[in-house]
Parts: C-alpha cells; structure tokens; sequence
C-alpha cells in the first residue's frame, strides 16, 4: 500500500513555458544552421530558407532565455566570472556566439546578392555550424545531467531532444521556403531525423520507468501522444507522399515544429510538476495560464519580428548588392 | 573558492563586529561544521519549525525552507503517522553548487551551503538539480533561496529559528566536528540515516528513526496533495 | 517609393507581432528595470532574514543586545493552552516579528528555568553558547508562532459597531464609545424597531424574574454573559457579571469542551463543584493509555504535552497506546511498536474500560493495597500517596430513601457527636468488623445486610463490589462486540496497564464529548484508581496550581469589595440544579400527576450549562434572557447542532432583545450581535492565568500588553476593550466594585477601579507577594524585556514597594515555582488531597430528570443515549445510519485561528475522512466530493480514504468550514469589510449536531448525566455527490 500524504507540500516548476519557448528557438536555429552548413558545404546548394531560420530563430532565442532568468538584468553576471563545471555557463557563451554568427552569415550572405561564397564567408558556415553542435550539445547536456529529475537524466531524453531540435530545423525551413514559394532544403532531413525521433522515443519510453509515469500519469494522449502523431508522425508521413506539393512540405514542416514544442512542452512542464521525493505530480495540465500564453504569445511575436528582419535584411542587402553591380 | 570565503566575512561583519572578539583559545578551536539531526520519535508534526522559519526568514506564501510531509504508512499492526521534517541537507557533494552558472551558491567554512542573493541570476538551475527540492526561487526577493542553517541567527551565536521553537525538542543543531557536542552524542549513541542515499550527496540532516520507505522517493497514493487538487471544483454550499 | 501589398501585410504582421511580444516580455522588461535601477530586494547570504533580535559571544556567553528590537514575555492564546511566550517587537514599527517561547515559564520548557536567572542569563541559555539553548529551548508551537498575523489583521474591528439592517445581516455603523455606552445601559428606540431595555432596566436583584418559579431569582439574571475560558481576563468579566451586576448566568465554556472528562475526574476527585483534573506524570511513567485524548495532536495543554511526548519517546521502557476512532499524530512510527492506535467504535469506550476493569477484577491485578486504605490517615500509615473510598459501603438499594449514600456511622450508632455521626462505614480489613473509616485498612469487597438505628436492614456493598458489579454485567465477548475492539486487545491494554505498578496513567478529554460521556470518563479515569497512581511520580496530578492573583491576596482583595452580590437562582440551562427542587416538579406532584419527564433536561451535579444558554434562553424554558453579552466566545460555530437551532430564532428581537458581543472579530456569533465592541488581541491585553493542568509546580502566566493597542481610543484616553467597557457600564449603573472607591488593599484602605491596569496591575501585586516577595526590577532589566514601557502605569498605579515587585515578574512573563520543587521523594510535592470516589454518592443519589431513575454512582457502561435513556442506535439504527461522526482537533488550527494565513498555507480546508473498506463500499475515492447526512443537516466535503480511522466512523477535522472570519463581508458604514471565500472552506461537524428527540422544548444533544455537548459518535449517512 502507498503512504497516505496527510500533510504534503508542493513545489512549482522552476523553469517557466520561456524555457520551453527557448529550448524550441534556439533548438530549431541550430537545427537549421546544421542543414544550412550541410547544403552549403557538401550539396553546395544556397539554403536561403535554412539561413532565415538559422538566423531569426537564434535571434529571437535570446529574449525568452533572459526572460526566464527572474533576474535578467544580471544576464552580465555570466560573463563577469567564469564557471567552468556548468554546462549554462557554457551555454552562456555559446548562445550570443551563435546568434551573432548566423546573423553575420545573413548579414554576409545578402551583401554578395548572387555573387558566389567568398572563402570567409565559407569559413563562418563552418563556424556555424560548429556553434550549433555547441548548442544542441550544451541544451541536452544542461538538462540530461540534471540527476534529480530522473526524466531529464536519461540517455533517451538528450538524444530526442537533439533530434526534435533537427527535425523542427528542417520543418522551419520547409515551411519558410514554400512560405516563399520555393522547394528548398530539409525534407530528406525531417524523414531521417522525424523517424529517428520515433525510434528513440520509443526505445526510451519502454527503458524509462520514469517517462512511462510521465506519460502514464501526466499528460497521456493531451501531449506526448499529440507530439507522436502530429507532430512526428504526420509530417514525416507528408513528407515522403508530398514531394511536390509547396502547401504539404509546409504543413509537414510547421507540424514538425510544432511535434518539437510538444515535445518540449511535455517533458519539460511534466517533469517538474513530478515531484523529486515522492511519487506525485504537484499539478496537472490546466488550461493554459498567463504566464505560457504570454510565453508562447511574446516569443511567436519576437519569432515573427526576427524572422521578418533576418529576410528584409537579406533581401534589402541582396537588392543593394545587385543595384551596385548593376552600376 | 576563496573570494566566497571573503564575501561570507563581508557579508557577516555587520554582524560579527559586535561581538566581542573570540578569545584566543576558541579561535584555534577546530572550525564548526554545522549539522542538524532530526530525532523522528520526537517530533509531533506541529509545523512550528515551518511557521517559524517562514517568518524568520521572511519566506513567501505557497513556498518553505522547511516543511514537515506527515505520510500514514501501512504496517502489520495497521496504519502509522510516520512525520519527516524536510530542509536542505547542507550536502557534502551538494549536487545544486556546480551548475551555478554564476558562482552565487556555495558552501560556507562551516558547511552551510547558501546563495549570495546579489550575484544569483535566478536561472533556477540549482533548484532543478537539487534532489531534496530543498531550493526555490524565492517569489519576495526573486533569487533562489533554501534553508541557510540560519547563518544570521549561527553566526551570532544563536541556534536557528526551526530548532529554538521545535515543541518536540526533535530538532538537534551542532557542531559535527565537535565529538562532544549533542548532535555528535547522539549520533554516537543511535543509528542515524540520511535522506536520498542513492545520490551519494552526503546530507548532513541525519534522521533517527527513518523509515527506508522515506528515506528515497516515498510511494504515496490519494491523499491531501488530491485535495487539494480537488478543493476548487464543485460548489460546496454558503461559504 | 511606393508601398506594395507584400509590404503592408509585413508591415500588419510585424506590428501584430511586435504587439504580441510587448505584451509578452512586459514582465521581463519590468523585472529588467526593476533589476537596473531598483535596489537587489535581498542582500547577502541570508534571504529576505530579520536581523537578530540579540548575538552572543561564542566564548563568554555575553549577550549584545539588537537595540532595534524587543523581547517581553506575556502569554499565548493561540489556543486555550495559554503558554508563556516571548514577542519579539520592531521597535520602529511597533509590529512583532516573532514569538516563540518563554524560557522561565514550565509550560513552554522541559525543564523551565530557576525563577531568579537573570534576564540576560535566561536569553544566553536560550543561545547556541555551550549549545544551551538546546536543552533549555523554550518553544511555541505551529499556532503559536502563526497567531502573530492576528495583530495586524485586516478583520480587525477597532471601534464600537452597531448593527444597521437586521440581525445577522452583515450591514454596520461605527459609533462612539459614548454612545455604545449610552445606548446598552439605558436602552431605548435603539434600532427603530421598539423600545429595548438597557442594562439598568434589566438589573433587578429584587423582582423575581418569574413570581410562579421564585427560585429561577431575580430578573438580573436576565442578563446572559457568554465570556471566553479562563484565559486569564476572565476575572474582570466575572466581578462586572456576578459580583457587581448579580446574574448567576455567567460561565466559561466548558459545557462546550470538556465537560464529560472535567465532570468524571470530579466525580472521582470529590469536587464536583470545581472539577479539578489529573494528567498524566508524563515524565515518569512507564505506560500511558489515552482515550479520546490526543496529547500532542491536540490536548490541553497542548504544546507541553506535544514537548512530554516527545522526551517519553525518547526514553527507554515507556510504551503508551491511544485509543481513538481517528489516528493521529499523537501516535509516531518512528517511536515503533511501543505505541498502538486502538481503533474504536465512536462512543463506545465505555464498554472498551468496563471491559478493562472486568479483567482487571477477575485477574485481581488492580492495587489492592492501595485501594485497601479508606482515609488519608491510612494511607499515609501505609506509604500510599493517596487513599480511595473503595471499602466505604454504599446502601445498595436504589429504592431506599438513602439509596446511593454511604452507610455513615450516625446510622448504626447513637449517640455520636456530629463528625463521627459522618463518618462513613467500612470492614476492617483484619477483624471483619463494621468500623467507620480510620486509619487502617478495610476490606476491599463485602456485599451483604446492616442493620439501622430504625431498626431496618438495608443492603450494603462497598464501592469496589459495585464497581466489580458494574463491571461483571457483560462479558469481555458482550463488551469487544460493543466497541468493536477485539477481547484480546482488551486484555492486553488491561495487562499492560496493570504491568508497571504506579508508573501507569489514563487520560480523556474531547472523545468523551458525547451522549455516554460522563460515564465513559468516570470509568477511563477510574483505570487511575484501581492501579493507586494518584500524586505518585510517574502516576498522575492534579498540578501545582497558582499564585494569588485576582483572589483575596496578600496585597490586594481583588473578590470581595463593599457591595458585592451574591448571585442566586437558577442556571438558564438548567445545570447545576436539581429538577426536583424547582417549583414546576412541585407543582406537578402537588397535583397527583407524574413530574417526569421535564420540559426539557436538568442536570442537578454539574457546571452551568453555557453551551445551552442560546437555546434555551430563545425558547424560554426555563426563561427567557433580556440581553445577552458575548465575549471572545464563539458557540455557534463550536457547539454541535447550535447554529441549526438558533440561526433563525435569534433574529427574532422579541425572543432576545439586545445583543452586545465584545470581540476583536466577528465571528459566527458576534455576526448576529447588535453592538460589536472592540478588544484587544492577546499580545495587547493585560491578565493573570495557570495552566490547565500537567504543570506540577505552581504557574502564573502574566499577560501584559508587550505592543501598543490597536483599538480606538475612549475619550479620557483609554484603548477600547472588554475591561473597559464592563468598568463604564459599571460606573454609569454606579455599580459596586467600579469607580473611586473598589478594590480593597490588605489593610482594608480602597482603591479605584477605572481601567484595566487598575485591576491586573493590583492583581500582579498579589502574584508578587504570594509566598514571599520577589525581588524588585532594576532599570536595566525593564529596559531589556520592554516592561519600561508600562512602568508610569506600574509607578502609578502600585504602591512604592510594590512597583518595581511587579516589574520582576513582568520582566519573567509570569511567576513560577522552580521545577526542583515537583517532587517529594517518589511523590508529588503538590499532592491531591481528597480520597478518590469509587462510588460518589452525589451522583449515586441523583435522579435522571426524564425518567426519575437514580443514576448509577460509579463507573458503568451505557451505550449512547438521549436524556430519556433512549439508545441513540435504537432511533437512528446502524442500518439506516450506518456511521458514527467524530471531530478531531486539528493540529494545525484551534476554533479561533480561521483566516490565519500562515496556517492556511499549511492547510486550507479539512477532508471528511472514511475507512478504506467503507470507501470501497461505496465506490468513494479520495478526493471526491460527498455528503454527510445526520438527522439534522447535510454538509459536503471531500473525502479522504485511509485506514487510520475506524471502520463505520466519519472523521472531520476541526477548526475549518468558517463562515466568518474573514470568510463572509460585512460593511461598516460605507466601508466594505471583504469577506474571502477560501477561508471558509472544508466543513464544520457541528453543522451536523442536531437537538435531542426526547425532549419536549429543544436541547442541543448532550450527555443524560452532566449535560456536555455531543459532538462527538453523531449519527450519519454518507451519499456520494454526482
Ligand atoms: N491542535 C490543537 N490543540 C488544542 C486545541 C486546538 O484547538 N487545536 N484546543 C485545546 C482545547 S480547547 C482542548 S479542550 C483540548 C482538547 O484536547 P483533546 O481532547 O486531546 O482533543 P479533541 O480533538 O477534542 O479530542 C480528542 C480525540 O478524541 C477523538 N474521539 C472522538 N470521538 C471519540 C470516541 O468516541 N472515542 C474515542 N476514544 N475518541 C474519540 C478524536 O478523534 C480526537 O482525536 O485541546 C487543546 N489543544
Ligand atoms: N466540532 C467540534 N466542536 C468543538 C470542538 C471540537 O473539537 N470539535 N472543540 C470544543 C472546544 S474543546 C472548545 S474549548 C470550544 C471553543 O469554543 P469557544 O470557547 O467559543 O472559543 P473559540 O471558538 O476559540 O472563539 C473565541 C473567539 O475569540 C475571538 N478571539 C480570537 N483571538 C482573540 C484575542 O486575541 N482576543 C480576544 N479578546 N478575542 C479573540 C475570536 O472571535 C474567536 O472566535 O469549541 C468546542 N467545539
Ligand atoms: S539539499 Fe539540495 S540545496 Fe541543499 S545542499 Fe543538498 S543539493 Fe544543495
Ligand atoms: S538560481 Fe541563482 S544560485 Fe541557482 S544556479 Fe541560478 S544563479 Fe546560481
Ligand atoms: S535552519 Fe533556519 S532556514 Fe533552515 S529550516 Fe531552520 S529556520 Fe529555516
Ligand atoms: S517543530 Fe519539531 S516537533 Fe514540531 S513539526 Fe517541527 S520538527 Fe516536528
Ligand atoms: S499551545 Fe496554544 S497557547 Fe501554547 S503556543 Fe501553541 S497556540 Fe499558543
Ligand atoms: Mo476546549
């Protein structure tokens, strides 16, 4: 027989929907700058999509991040010291290296308009994409160390979040680029990563006691059924039928998105409502409050506001390098 | 380490200026290592220790340093109230100091572990890597807070609030580098436990009395937690 | 340039967007700001920590006092409990920042330190110095530490009410002092709704309220005061209410909260007038046994039971078991096997100790030696702490005229001078000869015949045969199957209790509070007797009482002054009385019909009723009252079955025509008040109180006012509060015993009585010089505990000897004996007179005012009844009513504690607890909500399943489902007073209490005997909430 809690004490989730808003930003962003340095230096293929998505996911990262931290006027404080045995402090330079990167690959990329790659311009792709091996690694590895939230501190957890973070790369720039009516970058990457996701989500949901209680008593069908089905399933599925459709490559690569947000949603809420010393939950999905609306609701907005800028400073950069070579 | 060791003279100079200075012998004396033993045949479940450190420490509703779970466990005689006051462990391998991303949390000469409020970002990392949820981002001040073994109380040669008010005298505080001190008698004298063994933290909050099926993650079923959980829903007559 | 399409949907999604992230980032751009230019909201390493009140050197012990802050010792009422605390205050502010306890007081230390440590001595052994502090820890509980927020709470009412709309309704005015006063003394067209008589108008000590019932008394009684317990102010209430206005309608509320247990230990401690209580040598015995107690859950006093708990669990060689429908914290399982919950059928103890005593009879396992000893003379012969009237015989014929009585010498033997005509009759124990009680021993049983003076015989028995009578009437079988208790269990709990010699104890308390209480208390505290534990170390006492306070002192008279009256009549809820002494029984026999059954029940051996006042005063029999006054008391949320009877009556101002309740609050009775007069909270109040018991060393807890009153202010100045107002009544009625010339000193010299220092500080003089003076206050002293800030009243008010007395004991909280004097080599050094009653003849000579009956006058087992003797199973049969309700104190609230927010972020609403099986059987989960149906009422909570609770009981929690409080909103005057619903969440059993069907006018449930409120064993029927 379980204990009766006659006099029990909850603890609330720490780490706010702005996390679950940046894990999927700057998760997507790396996703992206990984296809992007694929395409550019092994297909030789411009990429435009990916670059967009690269650069404006990573910039709109950097706000819910500071935005979950309940003191971001301090954000200096990470710089002022060095903290070398944790992963965040890691993260910490990681993140504005990655930012400013793909942003100056934007920046760099509009300025030549059709001009070729300059051999800089080649050695910052590499760059970038190095810093987004750095940040899939530091997000998985900040998280899947933490040893007390034994959802988290799994093999299965860093290895599906990286892959959702590829995925929902690959999706953002499908959806981006038959947004801009071009086939573009990144469905044979969200097949291979989206069935890669359902693999190892599914070798870790039958290893993982603690992600079947997850699943079992948190969020059964609501969440992490909805990120199978809709958000891996049915976009790898629309994937491989829709080749050519630009409408199908877009809603499978917004689904995809959307199954890493699921994704990270779940398991991230989820975890922390599992408390640490008994077996309970402190709280279970409701409606959604305030604070994850203005979350979800703040970071779309800044994603919107990003990714409009990242393509008008590409485009009004291409026009200017064409108006000058025209000259 | 050492500029914490600084800050912790900083910070309590206000304080320890007062105070007449150590005489000679004591300051060759070992330095403390504070630990706190919790004697669970005595303690009746009374929250004084949570109320009282709440206000002592100005800790904001819906949030405790120290909280006493009070769980009815299933035996061959029948049930039993089985209590167990909660606080953090002031860890020997405290799990919560190394992700600090910005060196706010550390552990003092004597062992408290504790968090400078004007350098914590607030990341909330070292909550998530605490396994006694000992730490939470403290809604008032907005930086992660947890039991500091009441520094400015121990520090000025008083005993920390939970333990000054503990009805059942359960709560034991003391100097474990001491072999006379109480704390150390009484861990002589019965077998003592700590919490979450498995994840080799070295607590020093020592329990006599503790059930092994509390001293891990403890199997609860329905109880007040579904209450409360419960308590908004229908209507329940005039209020 | 021109503005394509593209770019005015950019343009609209970018602004949309920029929208949404503004509306986003809103709190982070604030919190940002806030960062920039706002100071860091905590500093340092401590948190959000309130800077120490002292520091103390590590090596000297010296303390360095914080000069922002002090410390005072007064006295707790966080519950009834009234421990010795120590406040700590913000001297800026003038708020306190936190109270725990008082080192020199016993009932917040094990030990408490020597009454003459000095100030700064007694704060270094509270320190980590030489880790003195933790042995000698001084400590408040949960409630304790929580009752701060009361101060400056927001349901605060600071100035005189007056109800606008009617009755109940929630709508007020603020009035002037003047005019409170004005309006309920003199009366008049208060309300536009008639004229009302004031309090003079009442006050008639001549004209008999009813000419047809002259003994009801004079009309004065018409005035019922409803006051708080002994909570230490008690006393000014008193003089105004008895002493100078002259109603008998005045008592504390015992009837409401533990009349049954008070009630058994006087029958068997022989004073049914004071009902003085055992409890437990907790220090030193070896077994305990609590039934429908819960030391440490609840319990009074609380918190130094909770502390003795815990010392005796750490002890070797103790074990103690709770019997209990409910499980709670008193039992502990890091404590182990050594201590059992003995789940029991509701009501139904009775039966489990009748069935002790049978084994203990059968198996001779009780102290044969010391019940063998039939005065105290004998028992000191004989090395006993105690003595028993076990050998006395009893006439055992219930038809006799001395049915019930003791055989007394003057009825065998002529010719005796008055004493020796008293003395009571027994066998020696050697010759077997009829010999009044002396010092020898007797013989333990004997049931035979004697012949009288008249020439008659007459059955006899000694008290111990019919205890063992009383016992043997059912089998253990017959008894386990009546409590649900298995036989062996039985018999292990009597082994066990019979296992230790004297080092064994038997304590009750609220479980007793149902309709088998008085019984079922007298046979659980009999358990006591037959083991001889009485004033033994490691047995039980009966504590070691006070210092002279409000009594005819060495100082100061504060009882007796010219003038005083002497209250006559009857109770108006007809305790204390016998039916047969009233005019209505007299009248009835004169003309030839059968005078029972009553009206309604009297109960002629026992306290006042005050818990049945409301009721009956409403329905008029035995009369109606013309003004009731409340004060700090609340029974209409704590007595069972109250609010359903009077909620609708009381708004009826031709039933009750004035209603003046005096409170800090309003609470679920003070809401139906006509005036609402402020008072203070405990910290600002001034008083003089014991402890209720466990203490064996002599306790006076001072209460004093350790921060500024809140309450308004009278127009000379003085803070608007009970004392107050009773002095300004009195004084405009010209009262005796207020004004110029009150309160007499030891050399008969008068002196006034115009506010409350005048009395308590009088009082504390007494408290002062009782035994010897204490020694005076130096400055220094005063200054450290804050006493310097009432000393002009002390200079003022005390003679010049005696101020600065005061001031020591002021400076300490309290006066209080050392706890070196509890023992007298292996007795109490305080020890209990009077010889235990194994029979009482009292009761054994009452009559039951329903059938006539004589009752039964020693321990015996009968099943809940009504007042008729009707068995509550029989009306409502298990079939139909298949559970039994039990309230049980909550650990985490008392009655008055409701809106507290520290507590409530512990806990905001209770459960209605049933048994895992029962639940099952009605497919109820934790967490559901259902409704609990008694013959009265229905409530619904939500269920929590468990087994620590007996099968066939509902468990309800006390202390939650507050309808005021907080909870409800009132407007005063243009003023909205926001009522929160989430303090009135969970449920209140009361609710479910309900007024007894075999009395002809309406009584709230109680025992037939004595009268105490049943909120306990109520039958229910659960139904599961769609
Ligand atoms: N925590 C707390 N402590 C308090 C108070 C408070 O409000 N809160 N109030 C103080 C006051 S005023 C008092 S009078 C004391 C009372 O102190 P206690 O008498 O110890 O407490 P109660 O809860 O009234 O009743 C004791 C137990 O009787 C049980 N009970 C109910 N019915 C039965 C029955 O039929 N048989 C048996 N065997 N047990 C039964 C209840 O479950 C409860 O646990 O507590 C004092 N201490
Ligand atoms: N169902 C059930 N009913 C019970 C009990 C139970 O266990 N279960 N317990 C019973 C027992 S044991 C008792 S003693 C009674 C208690 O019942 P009451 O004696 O009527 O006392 P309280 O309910 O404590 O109400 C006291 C009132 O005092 C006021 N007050 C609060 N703090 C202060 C203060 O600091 N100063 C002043 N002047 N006033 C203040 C508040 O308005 C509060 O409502 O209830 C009994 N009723
Ligand atoms: S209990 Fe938690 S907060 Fe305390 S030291 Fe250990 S890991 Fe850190
Ligand atoms: S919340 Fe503060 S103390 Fe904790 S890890 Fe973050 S910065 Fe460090
Ligand atoms: S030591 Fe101080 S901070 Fe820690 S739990 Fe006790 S009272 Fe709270
Ligand atoms: S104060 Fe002491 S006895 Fe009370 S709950 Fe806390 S640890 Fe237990
Ligand atoms: S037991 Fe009662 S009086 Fe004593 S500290 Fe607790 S609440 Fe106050
Ligand atoms: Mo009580």
């Amino acid at each position: 027989m379980p204990a009766v809690d006659l006099m029990s004490f909850d603890h609330e989730a720490v780490w706010r929907p702005w996390a679950v808003a940046y894990f999927l930003l700057v998760g997507t962003g790396a996703g992206a700058a990984l296809l992007l340095a694929y395409s550019r230096l092994v297909r030789v293929a411009e990429a435009k999509g990916a670059l967009i998505v690269a650069a404006s996911f990573a910039l709109a990262s950097g706000l819910p991040l500071l935005a979950d931290l309940h003191q971001p006027a301090r954000f200096m404080h990470f710089y002022s010291g060095a903290a070398p045995g944790s992963i965040m402090w890691w993260g910490s330079w990681f993140l504005p290296l990655f930012i400013g990167s793909t942003l100056l690959l934007a920046f760099m990329t509009g300025r030549r308009g059709n001009a070729p790659m300059c051999a800089g311009e080649r050695t910052l792709t590499m760059i970038v994409g190095a810093l987004a091996f750095c940040i899939l690694g530091y997000t998985a590895g900040e998280m899947s160390v933490v040893a007390a939230r034994p959802v988290w501190n799994t093999l299965g957890f860093p290895v599906v979040l990286v892959l959702t973070a590829l995925m929902s790369g690959a999706g953002a720039t499908m959806a981006i680029d038959s947004l801009n009516g071009e086939k573009g970058e990144g469905r044979y990457m969200l097949v291979v990563t989206g069935a890669a996701t359902l693999v190892a989500f599914g070798l870790w949901m039958l290893t993982d006691a603690s992600l079947s209680t997850l699943a079992a008593d948190y969020a059964p069908v609501g969440l992490l059924g909805g990120f199978i089905i809709a958000g891996v399933v049915v976009p790898v599925a629309l994937a491989v039928s829709a080749k050519s459709s630009l409408l199908l490559r877009g809603v499978s690569g917004a689904l995809a998105v959307f199954g890493a947000l699921a994704f990270r949603w779940s398991t991230f809420n989820g975890a922390q409502l599992m408390s640490k010393t008994e077996t309970a939950f402190y709280g279970h999905e409701a409606a959604l409050s305030r604070d994850a609306l203005q979350a979800l609701a703040g970071s779309a907005g800044l994603l919107i506001l990003s990714l409009i800028f990242v393509t008008l400073l590409i485009n009004l950069l291409a026009v200017r390098a064409s108006k000058q070579t025209q000259a | 380490m050492n500029s914490r060791r600084e800050f912790l003279k900083l910070a309590m100079a206000g304080s320890t200026a007062a105070v007449a200075a150590p005489t000679a012998a004591s300051a060759q004396a070992k330095p403390k290592r504070w630990g706190m033993l919790v004697d669970l045949r005595k303690c009746i479940g009374c929250q004084a220790c949570t109320v009282a450190c709440t206000i002592e420490n100005d800790v904001p509703e819906g949030q405790h340093r120290t909280a006493v779970p009070v769980y009815e466990l299933d035996g061959p005689d029948g049930p039993s109230q089985a209590v167990l006051p909660r606080l953090c462990n002031h860890c020997d391998e405290p799990p919560c100091i190394p992700v600090c991303p910005v060196n706010a949390t550390f552990k003092t000469d004597e062992g408290a572990v504790v968090v400078d409020a004007e350098q914590c970002v607030a990341c909330g990392y070292c909550v998530q890597a605490c396994p006694y949820e000992a730490r939470f981002i403290n809604h008032k001040t907005g930086v992660a807070d947890k039991c500091t073994f009441c520094v400015h109380r121990t520090s000025v040669g008083l005993l920390p609030a939970c333990v000054e008010t503990c009805v059942g005298n359960a709560r034991v505080f003391g100097d474990l580098n001491d072999p006379e001190s109480d704390i150390r008698k009484l861990m002589a004298q019965y077998e003592t436990k700590g919490l979450r063994p498995e994840f080799k933290t070295g607590p020093n909050v020592y329990y006599i009395g503790l059930d092994d099926r509390l001293a891990s993650t403890v199997a609860v079923g329905g109880g007040a937690r579904d209450l409360r959980q419960g308590l908004e829903t229908p209507a329940h007559g005039e209020v | 340039m021109t503005i394509s399409r593209r770019g005015v949907l950019q343009g609209a999604t970018a602004l949309g967007a920029a929208g949404a992230a503004f509306w986003g980032f809103a709190e982070t751009g604030k919190n940002f700001y806030q960062g920039v230019v706002g100071t860091a909201k905590a500093k340092g390493i401590a948190g959000g920590a309130l800077p120490p009140e002292y520091k103390v050197d590590p090596s000297s012990g010296e303390v360095i006092l914080n000069p922002d802050q002090r410390v005072g010792y007064t006295m707790c009422m966080g519950c009834t409990s009234v421990c010795g605390i120590r406040v700590r205050v913000d001297k800026a502010s003038g708020d306190i920042l936190r109270a725990t306890g008082n080192p020199y007081s016993p009932l917040s230390t094990n030990p408490h330190i020597p009454y003459d440590t000095p100030i700064k001595d007694a704060i270094t052994g509270l320190s980590a110095y030489g880790e003195q502090g933790l042995a000698g820890r001084s400590t408040a509980c949960g409630r304790g530490n929580a009752a701060i927020a009361k101060q400056n709470s927001k349901e605060r009412i600071l100035k005189p009410m007056k109800r606008v709309g009617e009755r109940g309704s929630g709508q007020w005015k603020e009035i002037s002092w003047d005019q409170l006063i004005e309006e309920t003394v003199e009366g008049g067209d208060l309300f536009g709704e008639g004229h009302v008589e004031g309090l003079r108008a009442i006050r008639d000590l001549k004209t008999p309220l009813d000419p047809e019932n002259p003994e009801y008394g004079p009309k004065a009684n018409q005035l019922v005061v409803i006051p708080v317990f002994k909570n230490g102010r008690l006393m000014m209430a008193a003089r105004f209410a008895k002493m100078a206005y002259g109603t008998r309608n005045f008592v504390g509320h015992r009837s409401y909260c533990g009349l049954s247990m008070r009630a058994g230990y006087a029958a068997m401690l022989d004073n049914l007038k004071k009902q003085p209580h055992l409890k437990p040598d907790y220090r030193h015995a070896k077994y305990m046994l609590f039934i429908g107690t819960a030391p440490g859950n609840a319990g009074n006093p609380y918190k130094l039971q909770g502390t003795l708990m815990g010392a005796a669990r750490g002890r070797d060689g103790v074990k103690y078991a709770v019997v209990d429908p409910v499980l709670t914290n008193s039992q502990n399982h890091a404590f182990g096997k050594d201590n059992t919950w003995v789940p029991i059928r509701p009501g139904t103890d009775g039966a489990l100790v009748m069935g002790m005593i049978r084994w203990i009879m059968e198996n001779e396992r009780y102290d044969a030696k010391f019940l063998a000893q039939p005065s105290g003379a004998a028992a000191k012969a004989a090395g006993e702490a105690s003595w028993s009237n076990a050998t006395h015989l009893v006439i055992d014929d219930p038809e006799h005229p001395k049915g019930g009585s003791f055989l007394r010498q003057g009825m065998v033997t002529a010719d005796l001078d008055e004493d020796a005509q008293k003395a009571p009759m027994c066998l020696d124990a050697e010759t077997g000869e009829l010999s009044p009680a002396k010092g020898r021993p007797a013989t333990l049983f004997h049931q035979g015949t004697v012949r009288l003076l008249d020439g008659s015989t007459v059955p006899v028995a000694t008290s111990l045969s019919l205890l063992r009578r009383e016992a043997l009437r059912k089998t253990l079988s017959e008894y386990s199957a009546d409590c649900g208790v298995p036989e062996e269990r039985i018999i292990s709990l009597a082994r066990d209790f019979t296992s230790v010699g004297k080092q064994a104890a038997a304590d009750c308390h609220g479980g007793t509070m149902h309709t088998a209480g008085f019984y079922t208390a007298y046979a659980i505290v009999m358990l006591n007797a037959l083991v001889g534990n009485l004033n033994a170390k490691g047995g039980t006492t009966a504590g070691g009482g006070r210092f002279k306070d409000v009594q005819k002192g060495p100082r100061y008279n504060l009882l007796a002054f010219p003038g005083k009256v002497k209250v006559k009549g009857v109770d108006a809820g007809r305790g204390g009385f016998a039916y047969e002494k009233t005019s209505e029984f007299k009248r009835l026999v004169a003309d030839g019909k059968n005078p029972y059954p009553t009206q309604a029940p009297w109960h002629s051996f026992t306290q006042p009723m005050g818990a049945q006042w409301l009721t009956s005063v409403l329905e008029g029999y035995p009369y109606t009252a013309k003004a009731v006054i409340t004060w700090s008391s609340n029974p209409v949320y704590g007595v069972a079955g109250m609010e359903n009877d009077i909620k609708e009556k009381i708004k009826d101002t031709k039933r009750l025509p004035l209603f003046i309740a005096i409170d800090p609050f309003i609470n679920e009775t003070s809401r139906f008040a006509d005036y609402i007069v402020p008072d203070r909270v405990f910290y600002e109040a001034w008083g003089w109180a014991s402890a209720w018991g466990g203490v064996p060393t002599k306790v006076s807890t001072a209460r004093w006012p350790v921060v500024d009153c809140q309450t308004g202010t009278t127009p000379d100045g003085r803070h608007m509060d009970m004392d107050n107002f009773f002095i300004d009544v009195a004084k405009r009625m010209d009262l005796p015993g207020f004004g110029d010339k009150a309160i007499p000193d030891a050399d008969g010299n008068l002196h006034p009585l115009h506010r409350s220092e005048d009395f308590w500080l009088r009082a504390g003089a007494n408290v002062a010089f009782d035994g010897g003076a204490v020694p005076e206050s130096d400055d220094a002293d005063m200054a450290i505990t804050g006493v310097d800030r009432i000393r002009a009243d002390l200079e003022s008010t005390l003679k010049p000897d005696e101020w600065r007395r005061v001031a020591y004991v002021y400076n300490r909280g309290g006066r209080y004996e050392d706890a070196a004097k509890t023992y007298k080599s292996e007795t109490f050094a305080r020890s209990y007179k009077k010889g235990i009653q194994v029979w009482n003849e009292t009761v054994g000579m009452a009559r039951n005012s329903m059938t006539g009956k004589k009752f039964v006058g020693c321990p015996t087992w009968q099943a809940p009844s009504f007042a008729d003797g009707t068995k509550v199973d029989k009306a409502f049969p298990p079939d139909l009513w298949p559970f039994r309700v039990v309230s049980t104190k909550s650990q985490l609230r008392s009655s008055s504690t409701g809106g507290n927010p520290y507590l409530d972020d512990l806990k905001l609403s209770n459960a209605i607890a049933i048994n895992t099986v029962d639940a099952e059987q009605l497919s109820i989960k934790t967490g559901d909500w259902i409704t609990v149906i008694s013959p009265s009422n229905r409530i619904s909570g939500q269920a929590l399943v468990r087994q620590g609770i007996a099968r066939g009981a509902i468990g309800i929690e006390h202390g939650y489902g507050h309808r005021e409080l907080g909870a409800r909103t009132h407007k005063i005057g243009s003023v909205i007073l926001e009522g929160h619903s989430n303090r009135g969440l969970g449920t209140n059993s009361n609710d479910l209490g309900y007024t007894d069907p075999t009395s002809q006018r309406p009584v709230l449930l109680a025992d037939p005997v004595v009268g105490s409120i049943a909120r306990q064993a109520l039958p229910a029927r659960i139904e599961k909430m769609s």
